[in-house]
């Protein structure tokens, strides 16, 4: 399960709702992130997609019984 | 690898009433008429599809004879249909049989539009295959690599190109251009969806045989097949597809194996699930220097006529792209092209062709064909 403090290598916003209940229902990012301890991983962005260099934590959100990877944005 | 392609086939790229069996045994006739022989002439059958049920070769072949021939199913993903090209060439490299029949097939329109999975299992079903090509599109344009603009004059050739090809499924009436491209729906930003692939029903087949001296017959110079390797700047997730380092060793093996560069390649189908696929991967397959690509594709240097021609059929884009089927129908059109019976979209004097597929999962093929 991955996990950890990194930074947006480059994003994406989604326009359409994520397909599970609680999570992007309005549209959300994806983005590619070097993680500190770890490699370059794919994941979920809550709102706006970030832009590139922007540092930030991933942690593991569960709904439905599904891992999802949401990457947050450290505040300024 | 010396082999012969003997013939080709494929049934036209759309919506099918046709069962998924019939999809492929229409392909696998047609190959055959165009190669003159009868299945009872086959010495081995491999066949493909991602989303067939158990059993669907078997199924395939029976419906063509029972002649008690070996079948085998393979899944790869959308590099399926390469793969069973080489495990047919190998058939007849190696002198197992004289006569091998490849064969894909698949019906993609029951999925959600633009999807790739029938059920999302894990997180990433749960989002558009656009999206992983979205976020690489994202770095080209950061990286300096080219533009938005440039995507959609590439998109645009593409859709342009299926105009010219009977058997694409999304055939327009007009000339497309890169603001109409960049006007249709978003689907993943940058990508809009005429970037992004057709979810079409087909199914393609191609004949091999041993290459006689002086055949006139295309033949099948190089096939090499890789799964991922160790990339740490790859984050392969899901239904993804591998990385252009992966492409770039898979095309390295291929021109070594067949002692040519690729500065002798005339004509190119390349996999591109999205617009920007097709950007990149010409780069990892040294065909253009990456930092040209964008350039290249504005200027239509990429289109029939240009300097090198590429997805001359439409691609996934247009042609379509029924995953398992891809790999072969770009195969079909390589041989039209070295044979000249290629229509309105025939290259000029079109003498090597490179047919590169990339399956979700990380699998990828290069093959390399001759005139």
């Amino acid at each position: 399960m991955i996990g950890g403090r990194g930074r947006v290598v480059a994003s994406t916003w989604v326009p359409g709702a994520f397909g599970i209940e609680g999570f992007g229902a309005e549209g959300f990012g994806v983005a590619w992130v070097d993680l500190e301890d770890g490699p370059r991983v794919q994941v979920l962005v809550a709102g706006a997609a970030p832009a590139a260099g922007t540092p930030g934590a991933v942690a593991v959100r569960v709904l439905e019984g599904v891992d999802l990877p949401v990457f947050s944005a450290e505040s300024a | 690898m010396n082999v012969s392609v003997r013939g080709v086939g494929l049934v036209p790229f759309g919506t099918s009433e046709l069962p998924l069996v019939e999809l492929g045994r229409g392909a696998a006739r047609a190959a055959l008429a165009d190669a003159g022989l009868d299945y009872a002439d086959v010495g081995e059958v491999y066949a493909t599809s991602s989303l067939a049920p158990p059993q669907h070769a078997l199924a395939v072949a029976h419906g063509l004879g029972h002649t008690g021939v070996p079948v085998t199913a393979v899944e790869s993903a959308s590099a399926g249909g390469l793969v069973v090209l080489r495990e047919a060439a190998w058939a007849v490299q190696s002198g197992r049989c004289d006569v091998a029949l490849a064969i894909g097939y698949e019906k993609t329109t029951a999925l959600t539009p633009g999807g790739i999975v029938p059920k999302p299992v894990g997180v990433w079903d749960y989002v558009t295959p656009a999206a992983p090509y979205a976020v690489q599109a994202s770095q080209w344009i950061a990286d300096g690599l080219g533009t938005v603009d440039a995507l959609a004059a590439l998109a645009a050739k593409n859709w342009n190109h299926a105009r010219a090809n009977p058997d694409a499924a999304r055939r327009v009436d007009h000339e497309v251009t890169a603001q109409e491209v960049l006007e249709s729906r978003l689907v993943a930003s940058p990508l809009t969806r005429m970037m992004c692939h057709a979810s079409v029903d087909g199914a393609a087949a191609v004949v091999v045989t041993r290459d006689d001296a002086g055949s006139a017959h295309p033949r099948l110079v190089a096939l090499t097949q890789t799964s991922l390797p160790y990339d740490p700047a790859w984050p392969l997730v899901g239904p993804a597809i591998g990385s252009p380092l992966q492409t770039a060793r898979t095309a390295e093996e291929a021109f070594r194996g067949a002692g040519l560069s690729p500065a002798d390649i005339d004509v190119v189908l390349l996999h591109d699930l999205c617009v920007i696929e097709e950007a990149i991967t010409l780069g990892a397959l040294g065909l253009v220097p990456a930092r040209e690509v964008a350039a290249m594709a504005v200027a239509g240097e990429l289109a029939r006529g240009g300097a090198l021609p590429t997805n001359t059929d439409g691609g996934c884009l247009a042609r379509g792209h029924p995953f398992s089927a891809t790999g072969l129908a770009q195969t079909v059109e390589a041989v039209r092209q070295l044979r000249g019976t290629a229509g309105d979209r025939q290259v000029d004097d079109a003498r090597h062709a490179l047919v590169h597929a990339a399956g979700g999962g990380g699998s990828c093929a290069v093959a390399l064909l001759a005139g």
